[in-house]
């Protein structure tokens, strides 16, 4: 039978046509080179492919990262999580977890490398994350790590990514890796994230998640990007004894009067440019429009800046300010997380409160020196924008306060995992919400969010 | 390359087209405006200066300017600026760092009144031996509009206009899924080219078109799926094509989930600034010396350094020297550090480029294989240094003389030799040639002419090197 020589050329995998030798269908002839090409992704479907026809492969795609990794604290797994690790690994290591926020995903992630032993690379979003998964991974490995991103490029036994860089570099790690963990999976299948799977050799992958569904139904791509979903449990199947129960508290706060008027103004405006133009607000695609109008046209700027305004105003009402502290004196001494959207209302509440704050714009070492100092009890209470958005580690925690949101169902339940980690006692999540305009819907809508996710799971 | 919010551009009929600046009275005025912005405000806070550029951006948009217009120059004008953070008593962090420990150890996390926070200022204000005034000065030093604008790189707003219109292009190719250029262009140039698509991770296609090359620029997976993701890249690429004599680009684009094609000629070249390549600058010493040491060896042949580039193939060849003689030309092709599998890749490469005359170089010590029959005529091994007189004797096999051992001179060329240095010469045994040109440099003989003057009488010219130090003349016939 035949020889292939199988190379790995920058995310993509190549070989010479050769007498005798069929074409798996994901391989197209290129002319650049006078080769098949396909791409990374599916390097061990073409593996499979040539041995099942008897074909021997000299096999040059995998150039994986020296080293070793040794197990130096014991990785004790709940049922459910011995469970999901079980059902990955009897689906030839590759497929989608879910598990809600706060059920520890991540061990069931070092459970995998734990058990290959392989070189990996595990991907998150936020360099918050980056951060957190080398301190668990400190804690139970002694291993060579490295971190890509947020301007470090290195690469270990075990590298760490945001979704970025793994982006940008997807040619440079795609076959340097065995293993692939893809933290909060859910952002993979956009149309640039999927690159990082799709010019990756990795033959595992793990895919962990508390909401797989993506609104743009982009999800259905999770079998060919990482495997199939194959383990799901819900919040409702471990609460109680897993996850800690919490209050939701909504607090509406009202306008003053001269913020009403000036509301009312704006948002008059704004409609009265809408009806002019026949414009229905029915999706995120019709306020597009508005803004791509807004390039030269000067009503639909103002109109748009007039939105803007009447936003700024029932998010930040001044009277927030005065019930925040109100919130916070019942607090003294509790661990408090303020979250707001906006970062003027963030450095606002730490310069007037003295509370320290972690936006975009926080530098590498106070954001790694004020979250380690939470955790540890050093400082009682942080605020922040959107950074902490997603599956960030924040023990201990038990009172939330969010002043403002968009009120997505995703930014919903992964804001709230976050005091909804293991620990005694109850979470109290508190939401200061304008009355009497738009962000009364938001607020309920946020409800509707959490009911559906109780129903479904 | 701005942000791709800011980019400005009109769909019509299948094509995009960036709405560049055609250097009008308002748009000279607003960016005039915003350059004086930044000049004044060397020394200021940043805060400050983005304030009033905000100022004009909303002046702009007044007169009839799109917003994204006055936000793109302001954009490049922050990349031209240099911030630096302000003076404190102690650093930031440390001072930061201080006040929410305390905050927390003496109210459970947060102040709520005025009371508690000076408190907290005077103490912590006191324990660091500041004033409140320092301390609060160095907490908010943290926040980026704090920065001062140290300096700022002068531009005129011709200039920057003109870097607009280039940044905006590029912007537009952020979503190229593949370019096509038509260049005419110098073998440097295109070198530079090349090797920036190459150091991208992108990948070319050459072809020979009546009036110079087309380049097709993607990269790997481009044959598999459509992808934006070499759109940054080509966008790199961008100004090493417009720097060719003349180009024309024409470009595959997505934008708002469409597909549009994007073509643009050297025609409007005055809306962009003009693009220098770094040149003259020789790719190794070994080139420079073989040039200097060529040129003054008065062979009769002249030495182009910028040849035009040859397609082979699919790809391009770049020859680091064009010789020419009237209507004869012979290229030459250093080779640097390579290995068999290079060599003979190169080769194969070089047997495609049909009625092209040229001679291969090749370097001994940067060598990863050994060397063996590879069966091209023109090849020569070299180590350190390329000898000038080697490649001469090649180029005189095209001249028609045929290469024997001895290269035999020809008639009109033969130097009369003065008696003195027949003399010179019965007496010489072996030297270093060095010796023997300064001995007869006086009598007027170019060092060529030496060397063929030793040859016929006998001496074996062996050349361990272009140094003149290290090329050994021995008496052969004793």
């Amino acid at each position: 039978m035949a020889t292939i020589e199988l190379i790995y050329d920058r995310g993509t995998i190549v070989f010479k046509p050769t007498i005798g030798v069929e074409v798996p269908h994901f391989f197209k002839f290129d002319k650049r080179v006078n080769a098949f090409r396909a791409l990374a992704i599916h390097y061990s479907d073409a593996l499979d492919f040539f041995k099942k026809r008897g074909h021997k492969v000299v096999d040059h795609v995998l150039n994986l990262v020296k080293g070793d990794v040794t197990i130096v604290r014991r990785l004790r797994l709940r049922d459910y999580q011995g469970e999901a690790l079980r059902a990955w690994l009897r689906a030839r290591s590759r497929g989608v977890i879910v598990l809600p926020t706060g059920s520890g995903k991540t061990i069931v992630a070092l459970a995998a490398i734990a058990h290959h032993k392989c070189p990996t690379l595990v991907v998150v979003p936020t360099l918050e994350l980056m951060d957190q998964w080398e301190s668990k991974v400190r804690k139970f490995f002694s291993t060579s790590l490295g971190r890509y991103g947020g301007g470090k490029k290195e690469i270990g036994f075990i590298t760490i990514s945001t979704y970025d860089s793994a982006y940008i570099n997807a040619e440079t790690l795609g076959n340097k890796f065995r293993l692939i963990v893809f933290d909060e999976v859910h952002h993979l299948p956009s149309s640039g994230y999927r690159q990082i799977a799709e010019l990756s050799a990795a033959p595992y992958r793990l895919g962990l998640t508390a909401t797989p569904e993506r609104e743009d139904g982009l999800h259905v791509d999770f079998p060919y990007l990482v495997g199939e979903v194959v383990y799901r449990r819900g919040v409702r199947e471990l609460s109680g004894r897993y996850l800690a129960s919490f209050d939701v508290v909504t607090i509406k706060v009202k306008l003053k009067e001269e913020e009403k008027r000036e509301y009312e103004r704006l948002v008059k405006k704004y409609k009265a440019y809408l009806r002019k133009h026949g414009i229905r607000m029915k999706s995120i695609k019709d306020f597009e429009s508005i803004i791509m109008r807004s390039g030269l046209d000067k009503e639909a700027r103002e109109a748009l800046l007039a939105w803007r305004e009447a936003r700024k105003i029932a998010f930040n009402a001044s009277e927030k300010m005065r019930v925040l502290k109100e919130v916070l004196a019942k607090h003294k001494g509790d661990k408090v997380i303020i979250f707001t959207e906006n970062t003027e209302m963030v450095r606002r509440i730490s310069e007037e409160l003295l509370i320290p704050e972690i936006t975009y714009k926080t530098n590498d070492n106070e954001r790694k020196i004020v979250l380690e100092g939470f955790r540890t009890g050093k400082f009682r209470a942080i605020v922040t924008s959107r950074v902490l958005e997603e599956g960030v580690d924040v023990p201990d925690a038990n009172v939330a306060i969010i002043l403002s949101g968009t009120g997505s169902r995703r930014e919903f339940i992964q804001r709230l995992g976050r005091v909804l980690r293991p620990k005694d006692g109850r979470a109290i999540l508190y939401e200061l919400v304008t009355a009497r305009t738009g962000e009364t819907r938001v607020s309920s809508k946020r409800k509707r969010a959490l009911g559906d996710t109780n129903a479904s799971l | 390359m701005l942000p791709s919010d800011l980019l400005v551009a009109r769909a019509r009929g299948g094509f995009v087209y960036p709405l560049y600046s055609r250097f009008l009275d308002h748009e000279l005025y607003i960016a005039d405006q915003l350059i004086e912005v930044f000049r004044s405000n060397v020394g200021r806070e940043r805060g400050k200066l983005e304030n009033d550029v905000k100022e004009i951006e909303s002046e702009a948009f007044k007169i009839g300017c799109d917003y994204r217009f006055a936000r793109g120059l302001a954009h490049l004008l922050y990349r031209r600026a240099n911030f630096t953070k302000p003076e404190v008593k102690v650093s930031p962090l440390k001072a930061r760092l201080e006040i929410f420990t305390e905050v927390s150890r003496r109210f459970g996390g947060f102040t709520l009144s005025e009371e508690e926070k000076r408190e907290v200022l005077n103490v912590v204000a006191r324990r660091l031996g500041l004033s409140v005034e320092d301390l609060i000065t160095a907490f908010r030093a943290a926040y980026e509009d704090k920065e001062i604008l140290e300096s700022f790189n002068e531009i005129s707003a011709e200039e920057l206009l003109k870097l607009y219109n280039l940044s905006l292009t590029q912007t537009l190719l952020f979503k190229a899924l593949y370019l096509i250029a038509d260049v005419r262009i110098s073998g440097t140039d295109a070198k530079i080219l090349l090797f920036n698509v190459k150091k991208l991770g992108l990948m070319y296609v050459a072809e020979k078109t009546s009036d110079g090359i087309r380049l097709y620029i993607d990269g790997p997976a481009s044959i598999l799926k459509q992808t934006e993701r070499y759109g940054t890249r080509i966008a790199e690429v961008l100004p090493y094509i417009m720097a060719a004599r003349e180009w024309k680009i024409s470009a595959k684009v997505r934008r708002r989930g469409r597909t549009y094609k994007f073509y643009i000629t050297n025609k409007l070249s005055y809306l962009f600034p003009k693009i220098e390549l770094r040149r003259a600058e020789y790719d190794s010493t070994v080139e420079e010396v073989f040039h200097k040491r060529f040129q003054t060896l008065g062979s009769g042949w002249d030495v182009e350094r910028e040849p035009e580039p040859l397609v082979a193939g699919k790809s391009i060849f770049i020859p680091d020297f064009a010789f020419v003689k009237g209507n004869l030309k012979v290229y030459l092709e250093i080779v640097g550090f390579w290995t068999r599998g290079y060599l003979e890749r190169k080769l194969k490469k070089l047997k495609e480029l049909k009625d092209v005359n040229m001679i291969l170089a090749v370097n001994e010590r940067l060598a990863c294989s050994k060397i063996s029959a590879l069966g091209y005529e023109n090849i020569i091994y070299f180590k350190d240094k390329l000898s000038a007189p080697e490649v001469y004797i090649i180029l005189r096999k095209y001249e028609g003389v045929r290469l024997r051992p001895k290269v035999r001179r020809r008639q009109e060329e033969v130097p009369s030799i003065p008696s003195e240095v027949e003399e010179f010469l019965n007496r010489l045994r072996v030297a270093k040639l060095s010796s023997i040109v300064s001995e007869l440099e006086k009598y007027g003989l170019s060092v060529s002419q030496i060397v063929r003057i030793l040859e016929d009488k006998g001496f074996k010219v062996e050349w361990k090197g272009i140094s003149l130090d290290s090329v050994i003349v021995r008496k052969t016939s004793d």
